[in-house]
Parts: C-alpha cells; sequence; structure tokens
C-alpha cells in the first residue's frame, strides 16, 4: 500500500512542473516592484508579487502579490488601491486602464481583461499602482537577488 | 522493514521539497516581454506577427543582465531581413533615478541576439522598466515592449 502511495506522490511530483510548462505562453511575465521611497504599503519579494498578460483574446492582465505588509512588518489589509495601465494597440494610445482592488490581509490578485482581437500589436507603455492616497507604491520591473 | 520506512520518508521528504520549489518559483522576479512591430511603420524591418519572434529579458540575477532575441524578422518584400546599425533604447528607473540605456544590434537572416554585459548592480537593488524601443538605422522604430494577439 505505502509503496502505491509512493509511487503516486513520485507521479505527482513529476507531473506537476509538467502541467506549468503546458500552460499557455504568457506575453508578459514580470516582478512588481515597489517604488523606491514610497511608504506604507511594502511588498516582500521573497514571497512573491508579479503581473502576467494573456496573449490570447480578449488579453487579460494579473496582477497578483502573496505577501504585502505595512511599516511595522505586519500582514496588513490595504483598501481603495489603483492599478493604472496604459497600452497602445495598433499604434493608438487607448484609454488608460484603471481598476481598483483591495489587498486583503496581505494578498490580491487583480484581473482584468482588455477586450483584444487576434493580430493586434499592443505595446504595454505604463503600468503603475497607486495606494489610497494616490502615491505610486509598486510597478512593473525587477529586484535584483543573488 | 525498518529501512523501507526510512527509505520512504527520504522519498516523501525530497517529494515535497521538489513540490515545494515548484510552487516558490511560480512567481517572476525578472522581466520577460515580448517585443510587438509596428503597424504601417516606415522602418525597412518589420516584425511579422505570424511569423517574427522577438523576446526582450532582464534577468534579475547576475547583477542585473539584458538581453533580446529576435528570429524570423522580415524586409518590407517578406524576406528574411538583413539590417545592420539597429539600435535599442531601453527607459529604465534604477532605485528611482532614471537611467536610458541603449545598445546597437545587427539584424542578419531574419535573427539577432544581444546579450548586454550586466548591469553591476546588487541584491536588493531596484529596476523599473518604463520603455524598450527598437529603431533601425534610420531611426525608425520598429518594435516595442509589448505583445501580438494571438487566436484563441
Amino acid at each position: 500500500m505505502s509503496t502505491r502511495i509512493l509511487i503516486a506522490f513520485a507521479a505527482a511530483a513529476l507531473i506537476t512542473p509538467g502541467l506549468a510548462s503546458a500552460q499557455p505562453k504568457k506575453a508578459l511575465t514580470a516582478g512588481i516592484i515597489e517604488v523606491p521611497g514610497s511608504h506604507g504599503i511594502n511588498l516582500v519579494n521573497k514571497h512573491g508579487s508579479d503581473v502576467r498578460t494573456n496573449a490570447s483574446p480578449p488579453g487579460q492582465i494579473d496582477v497578483e502579490f502573496d505577501r504585502v505588509e505595512n511599516d511595522g512588518g505586519i500582514v496588513s489589509t490595504f483598501l481603495n488601491n489603483t492599478m493604472e495601465l496604459e497600452i497602445t494597440v495598433d499604434g493608438v494610445l487607448q484609454p488608460m486602464i484603471v481598476q481598483s482592488f483591495d489587498i486583503l490581509n496581505g494578498t490580491v490578485d487583480v484581473e482584468r481583461d482588455l477586450g483584444l482581437t487576434a493580430y493586434q500589436n499592443v505595446w504595454i507603455t505604463r503600468l503603475d499602482l497607486y495606494d489610497q492616497h494616490g502615491e505610486r507604491f509598486a510597478t512593473m520591473g525587477a529586484k535584483i537577488r543573488n | 522493514m525498518r529501512a523501507m520506512r526510512c527509505t520512504s520518508r527520504v522519498i516523501l521528504g525530497a517529494m515535497g521539497i521538489l513540490l515545494a520549489s515548484t510552487f516558490a518559483l511560480a512567481h517572476e522576479t525578472s522581466v520577460k516581454a515580448h517585443i510587438a512591430g509596428v503597424v504601417g511603420g516606415a522602418s525597412t524591418v518589420v516584425l511579422n506577427p505570424e511569423q517574427t519572434r522577438a523576446s526582450w529579458t532582464l534577468s534579475s540575477t547576475k547583477g542585473g543582465q539584458i538581453q533580446l532575441r529576435i528570429k524570423k524578422a522580415e524586409d518590407a518584400f517578406g524576406a528574411r531581413s538583413f539590417a545592420t546599425n539597429n539600435t535599442m533604447e531601453m527607459n529604465l528607473v534604477i532605485n528611482g533615478v532614471p537611467s536610458s540605456q541603449s545598445a546597437n544590434f545587427d539584424i542578419l537572416n531574419g535573427k539577432a541576439k544581444l546579450k548586454l554585459p550586466s548591469l553591476g548592480l546588487t541584491p536588493g537593488d531596484l529596476i523599473e522598466v518604463r520603455g524598450v524601443t527598437l529603431e533601425d538605422s534610420g531611426g525608425e522604430v520598429f518594435g516595442q515592449l509589448g505583445f501580438v494577439v494571438r487566436k484563441k
């Protein structure tokens, strides 16, 4: 019996990375980093925060944080934040996409359909996150690690 | 029997570590983006959405390393592009300080592969990506950070 369980675990462990790589390729995957000098909302990068864009119609942008802390290092709730996204579609700058979101107990997953159709050329011009006071606290980028 | 139990625990432990590491790596710390072409642009370099593969990567390791890769770029007639002296313009903000950087590259037979030297940053440094633009030798833009929407 235990041998069967072990085989099942082994199969699951081997299949999990395979499933991950079989997912549709993302058009963009990037880290979300804190803005230097901002305060109040602190991203804990080792727990992960990122943005992903799906290139299949209608095109979806997905911003996710796994752990957000206040200045005291405590996992916290932050309400009434805003994501601002600027894209250019086929050379035409689109009206700014604004999406409100709440960070509840340090986590958030913001999803937004972009209303795109096949073969459109999309340039990502800007992605910024603002707190309820309008202070920019996060943006697209990379945090250097070892 | 005892040896078998011990082996089982070791295998289970290894499986746990493997699964944990799989989920721990789920989030992206670098920037991996496609480069989208220009619709109706004046450049002689064409990034055909059905043929060309172009990507730009900023790695969060090795002090921050930037790479550009292009495959199957075309000229105005749909043939593989030969275009020298192109420029990659990057609008970055490093630790809050704007930093515009550029690098030259050639496209030969539709291909380009550019790997820049490390930015020389240290762990914890922050790099905002505000824009990446590709220009041909005449200064015409033919690509920018973005993507082409695919058929479902």
